[in-house]
């Protein structure tokens, strides 16, 4: 069990490090240009916010309306989920954009 | 003076006139950077079995967002339930994120532990389409819920594929050494009240979405830790915990609607250790394989065709959850649970749900080669919920 746990341990620090160091990397590297969509597949930046709407809150929950919340709501809302149901960047600026859009 | 006093009174008169004719010229609808939310949920329970028929509980459940920047994030989930006369009052989580790249996010404090996708997404009963729980979730389940700790979590793409991640180091189980509750020697307890040792659990769950629609996502957890008192004989007892989830969402047009699949098997693993423990004066030994397993399987549709609305808002859910706890433990036992539910959506976020559940439990450790108790538990549940 100890070899196991030191194995796991050090498997997660590695993936940990290397998720850090790459997001943090392509972060700076993209600063100056379109932050967004660096490193988003073309299929990704190819959808709607409404798309991405239907596709991601399905997933846990029926579909807000988006006359739910009012825009300043609504950003903080999406952020939420952003962080909680782990959307990409690219994904909530979209949603939130829609979102705003159509309330 | 006089004069004065009524030159005054008219100009303050005037003003507030003016100020209540046009409301928008005193009101600065620049939101500012910080923007705080209060949401939540709450529910109502009534149930009926052969012990009791009840209006069970009821609760209401705020969630306070408060987003500072761009950059940090904090969010707060406290629970007040009414049950059996008395008010309980606990706080699921509370955490703040700071993000370090548009990716990467940390969150520290006590959060949801991402150990699967039930508890950390799916636990508000709102968002769970059935009144009750898997078996091995809730605040004295065999699986994690919350806990302090510190975690790097977010979501991007591999190739052409989305993934999520979750890192975590929180204080971590511990395991019950008999000295209170003798029958249930060697169970790990999840959420405990204080850190028992040094060691941190260290977990981590990886999601991936193999179809570009993202209907389907495919889960792997694992988390590991060490369960024992410090300075006692349990401490170098290790666990060894990992899961499977997977969800698929989708509207399927030959069906007429959405249908949702999600599952998860849980394992639970603990280093082997020899037991003894004082019941009624009387000393006894346990030594068992401390292997424990759980399970569920929930369906759901949701029609969407035809123009009846009424139809439109109904739902059908089934769910399937296993239980085995380890051969031999004072506290073996077999369970499964199915319920049957039907749903009907007053809104997106406001649900009546009315659920039929039969559990059937074997478990307890026989003396002398007897047989372990049976129990079989059906229950009519009808939940009021509704998400804010």
């Amino acid at each position: 069990m100890k070899k196991i746990n030191n194995t796991l341990l050090l498997i997660l620090f590695v993936t940990c490090l290397v998720v850090v160091f790459t997001q943090c990397a392509s972060q700076k590297a993209v600063s100056n240009g379109d932050e967004l969509t660096k490193g988003a597949p073309e299929y990704v930046l190819q959808k709607s916010g409404a798309q991405l709407w239907a596709e991601s809150c399905i997933r846990c929950h029926n579909t807000a309306s988006p006359s739910t919340f009012s825009d300043v709501q609504w950003d903080v809302a999406v952020t939420h989920m952003k962080l909680r149901a782990q959307l990409t960047q690219v994904e909530a600026e979209k949603i939130a954009e829609f979102m705003k859009l159509a309330n | 003076m006089k004069y004065n006093y009524l030159i005054t009174s008219m100009a303050l008169l005037l003003l507030f006139q003016l100020n209540a004719q046009s409301p928008t010229t005193s009101y600065d609808p620049k939101p500012g950077n910080s923007k705080f939310m209060l949401r939540g949920y709450s529910d109502a329970t009534f149930l009926s079995n052969d012990e009791e028929s009840t209006f069970g509980n009821a609760r209401i459940i705020p969630v306070f967002l408060y987003q500072q920047s761009d950059k940090l994030f904090y969010e707060g989930e406290l629970e007040f339930a009414y049950e059996d006369g008395e008010v309980e009052i606990a706080v699921e989580y509370a955490n703040f994120y700071y993000s370090l790249a548009p990716n990467v996010h940390l969150r520290a404090g006590k959060i949801l532990v991402p150990f699967g996708i039930f508890f950390d997404r799916l636990h508000p009963s709102w968002i769970n389409r059935l009144p009750t729980n898997p078996l091995g979730y809730g605040h004295d389940g065999l699986l994690p819920t919350s806990d302090l700790g510190v975690e790097l979590r977010g979501a991007s793409y591999l190739g052409n594929m989305k993934f999520n991640y979750s890192l975590y180091v929180t204080n971590g189980p511990r395991i019950k050494d008999g000295s209170e509750e003798p029958d249930e020697v060697g169970m790990i307890v999840h959420n405990p009240i204080e850190d028992n040792n040094n060691n941190k659990a260290i977990g981590g769950r990886l999601g991936l979405f193999p179809l570009r629609d993202q209907s389907l996502e495919l889960g792997f957890s694992g988390l590991t830790g060490k369960l024992g008192n410090r300075d006692s004989e349990f401490e170098d007892i290790g666990t060894m915990m990992y899961a499977f989830d997977w969800t698929y969402v989708k509207k399927v047009s030959p069906l007429g609607g959405i249908i949702d699949i999600k599952g998860q098997l849980n394992f639970i693993n603990i280093d082997d250790q020899e037991y003894e423990v004082i019941e009624d004066s009387v000393s006894e030994t346990y030594s068992f394989d401390n292997k424990s397993n759980s399970s569920f399987l929930q369906l759901g549709y949701r029609p969407t065709f035809g123009n009846s609305q009424f139809v439109k808002n109904l739902e059908l859910v089934g769910r399937y959850s296993t239980l085995n706890t380890p051969e031999e433990a004072p506290w073996e036992s077999e369970s499964t649970q199915l319920t049957l539910g039907l749903n009907y959506w007053i809104d997106w976020r406001t649900a009546i749900k009315l659920a039929y559940q039969a559990e059937r439990v074997t478990g307890g450790h026989a003396e002398g080669g007897d047989e372990p108790e049976k129990l079989d538990i059906n229950t009519l549940y009808i939940q009021w919920t509704l998400g804010f």
